[in-house]
């Protein structure tokens, strides 16, 4: 069984996730040690360390069923080299390929340094393949979705995969273990992604003067009661408005600023009853707020209301529009914001593509983890002692 | 072994001696003997046990230097790593150090020792200027996890770079012409082509587009800006094949020439110039050795781009014509393509069992087209 408490704070493991928690657990972590323990101990404890980061939620056997003990690489090449060369001077010689520079006999020590140098340049870094160990797990429709910034945790990903709020190729794909193909292209709601990975939600009203809240309960009252005249409300809006039980909470948050709740309901119900399409869709806020004052004339009189220009966003149905242009990002994102090379990601539509699988090339791997290539090696091993 | 008996099950001086006797002194007597030697009552079914019983326990223990570490934490340096909009593209990753000063008396810039400090400068300045801070920031910038140094972060291609790639494309350029133009691999040129187009459908329905949290979640990493000469990535990545991965002993002659052709043959594989992407800046090199003139070297490049177009366009041809065979019906799972059949062959099977209510068989798709 899976281990419940994920962000354990008294044994810490690390996480795939910004939860403020596991960014401290990642603070604090350090590698498995070592020294004073058998091959077994310290392979057994580097596939501990690193099952508990990739895909925990995996079981090992189903883990087991993906590794693959061949790693993808990659080798830049050179045209202009391969141009001027066929290949036959690295065979050239005595077998082992002819040096364009060799080394005099009676060398200066500056001259020594500069060979040193030019040999290092020349010399990549060597190729992380170890790295890779986990790469199976990269092709996973909830790890590309958390890879592309789509979540805040690969569980996170995995639950609106499984929720069926993932679309591969414009086809809802259910499935978390779905293995993207190279060229497959992935999908969220935008609206869920500004969720997911988004700050706290904006809170209506908070920054609302009471005359404004009042004021704004008012004209939202006045929409309710007069079902054919008022020119905001269109159907969809009216039955969010009278059913949703957001909506009616919102209500209750106007009360307190000083508003019977049992008018409100009493309106809801006449627009229940009386529901029908209103003709005119198209709202300007002036219009709205003469025609409203007009009609308060008779009630509070001739008393004009205080309401915010951009008073629709603050109707129950309508904060979601102000997300777009008042986004945050989620505590400690800036500290997972990394884009792989193998996907592409475009956020303005939550779309993005999974170019190919990923690869190891000189000096860098494509596979984010946080332990080096000693414990990922030993990793391998485990694995491959199996097969 | 003789049965045991339960300590729960013995009679304990709440329910043998009444209340008044509770405070003689001659209560060890009055009780059975077995009881002399058991412990003062207690509530616990585990007489022997110095621990709280299950239900005392409190379910996760308070301990010290857990939650009010982790709160400390949070004070202290929790505040420092969250910085939700870096200043200039400087991202800001994970640091083990909370303070990168070196513990030893440091070595400065050069190769020279530096025991001795100015006078006036204090100890810990001359440590600090003694660190090389672009070296610092730069691995910071590009390592978000610091203890694993082969996994460094690369670029992602900028809002106005994806505009520059679908401009091209829309110039009726190849996209192995754009990728060699702007330096991108074949395969995210494409795919910038392909989301870009769903983007300007969502502008043309007056979709609502994520500009805000597009512009924040790319100051939060490093964005390769668009130049006239970008240099966003290798383009000529060759996949290591796991054929060449073995050793293979072959005996050559000594008086032969052995270049890349040879051994491609050798091990069965197609030569690396054919395997490499873009394979064809090979040849523009080989012309450039040659002297070629700017103007033939166009001329042979456009040459080559058509003959390619071509190619690809017949390709596509002879795929629809071979799909769109039969009549197509679409249902919500499948895509008949129906063919006519020979019924009258002997042993020929109309279909195949769908498989994937048998037992061990995956239900997950592979491919979604």
């Amino acid at each position: 069984m899976s281990r419940t408490k994920l962000f354990a704070l008294k044994h810490p493991y690390p996480r795939q996730s910004w939860n403020k928690q596991a960014v401290y657990n990642l603070y604090r972590y350090r590698m498995p040690q070592t020294s004073r323990k058998t091959f077994y101990q310290q392979k057994f404890r580097a596939k501990q360390e690193t099952r508990r980061f990739h895909g925990e939620y995996l079981t090992e056997r189903k883990w087991n069923s993906m590794f693959r003990h061949t790693l993808r690489g990659v080798v830049r090449m050179n045209p202009a080299i391969m141009a001027k060369d066929d290949g036959s001077s690295v065979v050239s010689g005595r077998g082992t390929g002819i040096d364009p520079k060799p080394l005099r006999m009676v060398e200066l020590p500056k001259d020594i340094e500069r060979r040193r140098k030019e040999l290092k340049d020349a010399n990549p870094q060597p190729i992380p393949f170890m790295q890779m160990t986990y790469a199976p797990l990269e092709r996973r429709l909830d790890t590309a979705v958390y890879r592309a910034l789509f979540a805040s945790s690969v569980r996170q990903a995995r639950m609106m995969c499984l929720h069926g709020k993932v679309f591969v190729n414009g086809v809802k794909m259910p499935h978390a273990g779905y293995m993207l193909n190279p060229g497959d292209m992935f999908s969220i709601d935008p609206l869920l992604v500004m969720k997911a990975i988004g700050g706290p939600e904006r809170k209506p009203f908070k920054q609302l003067s009471t005359q404004a809240k009042s004021d704004l309960q008012k004209a939202i009252e006045e929409a309710q009661s007069k079902t054919k005249s008022s020119t905001y409300l269109k159907s969809s809006n009216k039955k969010v408005l009278a059913g949703n039980a957001a909506a009616e909470v919102d209500t209750e948050t106007f009360t307190a600023a000083g508003v019977k709740s049992e008018s409100t309901t009493t309106t809801t119900t006449e627009t229940e009853t009386e529901g029908e399409p209103t003709t005119s869709s198209s709202s300007s806020t002036d219009k709205i707020v003469t025609e409203a004052g007009g009609d308060e004339e008779t009630s509070a009189g001739n008393k004009k209301f205080h309401l915010p220009s951009d008073w629709r966003t603050y109707l129950p149905k309508h904060p979601r529009w102000k997300i777009y242009d008042e986004w945050r990002p989620k505590r400690f994102m800036n500290l997972f914001a990394f884009i792989p090379r193998y996907l592409e990601v475009n956020h303005h539509i939550c779309h993005a593509v999974y170019l190919r699988h990923p690869v190891a090339r000189s000096g860098g791997a494509e596979v984010p983890n946080p332990f080096n290539d000693g414990v990922m090696q030993l990793a391998f091993n485990w694995y491959l002692r199996r097969r | 072994m003789p049965p045991r008996l339960r300590p729960s099950s013995l009679p304990s001086t709440s329910n043998v001696i009444p209340q008044s006797f509770s405070s003689s002194p001659l209560l060890p007597f009055l009780l059975p003997s077995y009881h002399i030697y058991t412990q003062t009552p207690t509530s616990s079914s585990r007489n022997f046990s110095t621990s709280k019983p299950a239900y005392r326990r409190v379910r996760f223990e308070k301990t010290e230097g857990t939650r009010n570490g982790f709160v400390d934490w949070m004070k202290k340096v929790g505040g420092r790593l969250n910085v939700p909009s870096p200043q200039d593209n400087v991202p800001v990753y994970l640091s083990y150090e909370p303070a990168p000063l070196p513990t030893r008396f440091p070595v400065a810039k050069g190769s020279d020792v530096c025991r001795k400090r100015d006078p006036g400068v204090s100890r810990k300045q001359a440590k600090r200027d003694a660190v090389d801070w672009t070296q610092v920031t730069d691995k910071a910038r590009h390592s978000p996890f610091p203890t694993n140094a082969s996994f460094k972060v690369h670029p992602v291609i900028s809002t106005e770079f994806r505009e520059q790639i679908y401009l091209r494309m829309k110039a009726d350029r190849s996209v192995r012409r754009i990728s060699a133009e702007v330096n991108c691999e074949l395969e995210r040129v494409a795919a910038v082509i392909r989301l870009k187009e769903i983007e300007k459908r969502w502008i043309e329905e007056k979709r609502p587009l994520c500009t805000e949290m597009q512009t924040r979640v790319h100051a939060m990493m490093p964005v390769s800006q668009y130049s006239t000469f970008p240099q966003h990535e290798s383009i000529t990545d060759l996949r290591i094949h796991s054929q060449t991965n073995n050793q293979l002993f072959l005996s050559v002659p000594e008086s032969m020439p052995f270049n890349r052709k040879d051994a491609a043959e050798a091990l069965g594989l197609l030569p690396a110039d054919v395997r490499m992407p873009h394979s064809e800046l090979i040849e523009v090199e080989k012309m450039k050795l040659d002297g070629v003139d700017v103007q033939t070297m166009v001329k042979v490049e456009m040459e080559r781009e058509q003959r390619e177009a071509e190619e690809t366009k017949a390709k596509r041809e002879r795929r629809e014509k071979r799909l769109g065979a039969g009549k197509v019906v679409e249902t919500e799972r499948f895509r008949f393509r129906l063919k006519p059949a020979n019924a009258a062959a002997v042993g020929h099977r109309y279909g195949v069992p769908a498989e994937d209510r048998k037992r061990g068989i995956n239900k997950i798709p592979t491919r979604v087209l």
